[in-house]
């Protein structure tokens, strides 16, 4: 289920569509993913378009590192933020 | 921190929010899903027989926790509130809180024209950082939510203010007496409903919730609300220190509420 | 635990905020991060450690070494706890120093013994508006004694002349309290001073103790419920309203006045349960047997039977903060009401003396008043109901003045 995870995220890096979006919120719990992490790259946030250089790194139930998902969603030509869709996972605090 | 008598806070708290609702046409709350403004909430629940008879609004930069969100459609699911969430953007202002700061103030004011709001209870705590202990349980803005805290209006007793300038609104601050832990005193004594977020895992936890941009945890193994009121009892930090706005320039906040934002 | 109010009095200058800084820091209330701030402050104005800067927290009071409005401290001493209203000295926010004053169950003054300094009229004035806002025992502080050599002498002088004062204002010598201090140096705060022997009272923060330690309120158990309003219900259309004074249980008969009709109390509710009975302090919710002729909003409930008659005529004493004409409006319990002003006689209120009305500006002065509303009121002398007899008033929009019903 992890690799399924991973071949998720990689087509939400090309495409971070809603409807993208939806289908791996959907197969979050599924992929037995319960961790999240959040980083910024570049330090601090100056313009929405830095969310492009931003992720999540999500981990398992034994806080192994899966993969890592932007946190931007693409909305027609905006970029919005999209951490609503990991919902349900757990910050890790490491 | 000094623990206060949290049933004269209670009853002071509901006095307000019964006096917003009474004096105001049209009142709005600001909810964060953070623990003040969710304690805010459960005091209106009281206060209006279980049912909030107001909307709650969020201003929404898209970049809050994931757990905020989870919380946010659970509660206003099992207490029924009239949610309004609004989008804010993410770009550069003058203070330099791409995030939050003066974006979300645009997004709000948008919303209090559309909706034609002209009260906002909004819980802050006087206890929270220097500038609030200016504040007042009402408090007029103008048209342009600018506070003019030099000239603010008399407040004697019970009789808040509400002479208002056409199209201004007025904050209303129902939590203003708390201090931090008497909030969590409250929420132990009514188990409100809380955002996990606020209780340690590894070794961390949240003690002031923003946005996942500007909040970082804090050193802590207080694992529920018991032994959050016991490391507050003894703490020297300030509640905010976890948040990266108030690092930033010594007055800011200030300069940011005198625009409106909260 | 139950926290003290202290209204804090006193001239620009004559150290307030040194003093509360101090008392933050003595008891632990101030966190590392805001000394080092208060610190960092002080260096960069080039000045010498200032702890009132833990206090200030606008740029320009910190500039201006003035306080602007209304703030907060809390202190936990032994088994007591105070917080501090801070009120501004400035003679043009004294609307400011009202509010701040209208919480507070006795006041802290703040004298500076330093040559020139001394009591001024305003702090007088000040005094003045404290005993008029129901507040009636005073701690006076005399500051600065490292300045005058810890001088015995010129602190009886001090004491002499503002006794003199607090007497003609009508507050009892058994309520006032002085202690010689400096606020800087934290002498007589917490710990007697070896600097002032000669005194052979307590350390201020005690003083403050003994003070609210001796304060046995009785309360009064006649019923007296405030109505904000109705709120919708299943049952129907709630009346909402706060008890000031005694209690009430469901099925009980009461009046409400100024419309003048009985009930009984149907259903009673305090925070959102259902109760048999509420008292002093509690916010009720509670349905009536028959439904109320008029807007409740501002009418009192009282026991059936009670003796209370509305009326349309107030006598009060004022202190007016602007020049008013004839026409201004009175602030009661949440209503808005016309009124005409006549003035019967003006207090100089750094005396306590009254004297015949006078043409003029009446800004920053008493007076014994007589007001003729447009409609009537249940309002009853501040002696007997704090909330029932007090009101502010306006001139249009503008703040005039506070009154206190006789």
């Amino acid at each position: 289920m992890a690799e399924n995870a991973k071949t998720l995220a990689e087509a939400l890096w090309k495409n971070p569509t809603t409807k993208g979006w939806e289908a791996f919120s959907g197969s979050l719990a599924k992929g037995g993913i319960k961790y999240y992490k959040i980083f910024y790259e570049k330090g601090k946030l100056a313009n929405k378009e830095d969310l492009r250089y931003s992720y999540a790194e999500l981990y398992d139930s034994k806080e192994k590192a899966v993969c890592k998902v932007p946190i931007f969603r693409k909305d027609g030509a905006k970029i919005k933020g999209a951490t609503i869709y990991l919902s349900g996972l757990l910050n890790i605090n490491k | 921190m000094i623990q206060q008598d949290i049933n004269e806070l209670e009853e002071r708290s509901i006095f307000i929010i019964r006096e917003a609702k009474s004096k105001f046409k049209n009142v709005a709350a600001l909810w964060s899903m953070g623990k003040d403004s969710t304690t805010m909430i459960a005091l209106a629940r009281k206060a209006f027989l279980g049912k909030v008879p107001f909307p709650v609004i969020h201003i929404d930069n898209g970049i809050d926790f994931p757990e905020t969100y989870k919380f946010r459609a659970e509660l206003a699911k099992k207490w029924n509130l009239d949610l309004i969430v609004v989008e804010s953007e993410i770009k550069p202002e003058m203070s330099g809180f791409a995030c939050c700061g003066a974006n979300k103030t645009v997004a709000l004011k948008k919303l209090m024209e559309e909706r034609g709001f002209d009260a906002l209870i909004v819980s802050i705590r006087r206890d929270e950082h220097g500038i609030r202990a200016k504040e007042r349980y009402v408090s007029p803005r103008d048209r342009n939510f600018k506070w003019s805290y030099k000239d603010q209006p008399a407040e004697l007793w019970n009789d808040y203010s509400s002479s208002l300038d056409s199209k201004g609104h007025v904050r209303v601050h129902p939590l203003l007496d708390f201090n931090e832990i008497d909030i969590w005193n409250y929420i132990k004594k009514e188990k409100v409903p809380i955002n996990p977020l606020y209780f340690s895992r590894n070794g961390m936890r949240y003690r002031s919730l923003g946005c996942t941009h500007c909040t970082t945890a804090i050193k802590s193994n207080a694992r529920n609300v018991d032994d959050i009121i016991k490391e507050l009892g003894t703490t020297t930090t300030e509640e905010r220190a976890g948040r990266d706005q108030d690092k930033e320039k010594e007055y800011v906040m200030q300069k940011l509420r005198s625009l409106g934002y909260m | 635990m139950k926290i003290n109010k202290v209204t804090l009095l006193g001239h620009k200058d004559h150290g307030k905020s040194t003093l509360i800084g101090n008392m933050l820091i003595t008891s632990g209330a101030a966190s590392e991060q805001r000394i080092n701030e208060a610190k960092k402050t002080s260096r960069k104005l080039g000045r010498r450690f200032e702890p009132g800067y833990i206090l200030d927290s606008f740029e320009e009071e910190r500039q201006g070494e003035m306080t602007i409005d209304t703030t907060r401290a809390q202190v936990k001493y032994r088994d007591v706890a105070f917080e501090f209203i801070d009120v501004p000295g400035h003679e043009e926010l004294i609307k400011n120093m009202i509010s701040g004053a209208s919480y507070a169950s006795f006041a802290l003054l703040i004298v500076s013994a330093k040559a020139d300094e001394g009591i001024r009229p305003q702090t007088k004035r000040h005094i003045f508006l404290a005993k008029m806002l129901g507040i009636d025992r005073i701690i006076v502080a005399v500051n600065k004694m490292d300045t005058i050599g810890y001088d015995e002498k010129e602190f009886e002088r001090i004491k002499g002349e503002l006794g003199e004062f607090l007497g003609g204002v009508g507050i009892r010598n058994d309520n006032v309290y002085f202690v010689p201090i400096s606020a800087y140096n934290a002498e007589n705060l917490s710990a007697k001073s070896p600097n002032m022997k000669w005194y052979k009272g307590k350390p201020l923060l005690d003083v403050m103790r003994t003070v609210v330690k001796s304060n046995e309120e009785v309360e009064d158990p006649h019923l007296r419920i405030l109505l904000q309003g109705t709120i919708p219900h299943e049952t129907g259309s709630m009346l909402i309203g706060n008890v000031l004074s005694g209690s009430i249980r469901s099925g009980q008969r009461i009046m409400i006045l100024p419309e003048g009709a009985n009930a009984t109390v149907k259903d009673l509710f305090v925070k959102g349960s259902r109760t048999k009975s509420a008292s002093t302090g509690e916010n009720v919710a509670m349905l009536l047997d028959k439904p109320i002729s008029r807007e409740p909003r501002g009418s009192v409930i009282y026991s059936e039977g009670s003796r209370q008659r509305p009326s349309d005529e107030i006598k009060a004493t004022v202190f007016l903060t602007k020049e008013i004409g004839e026409k201004i409006t009175v602030r009661f319990n949440g209503s808005n009401l016309q009124g005409k002003i006549a003035i019967n006689s003006l207090i100089d209120t750094t005396t306590g003396s009254r004297e015949a009305p006078k043409s003029g500006n009446y800004a920053l002065n008493a007076a014994d008043v007589n007001i003729k509303l447009g409609k009537k009121i249940q309002a009853e002398p501040f002696t007997d109901s704090r909330e029932l007899g007090r009101f502010v008033l306006y001139e249009g929009s503008k703040f005039a003045g506070i009154g206190i019903i006789k």
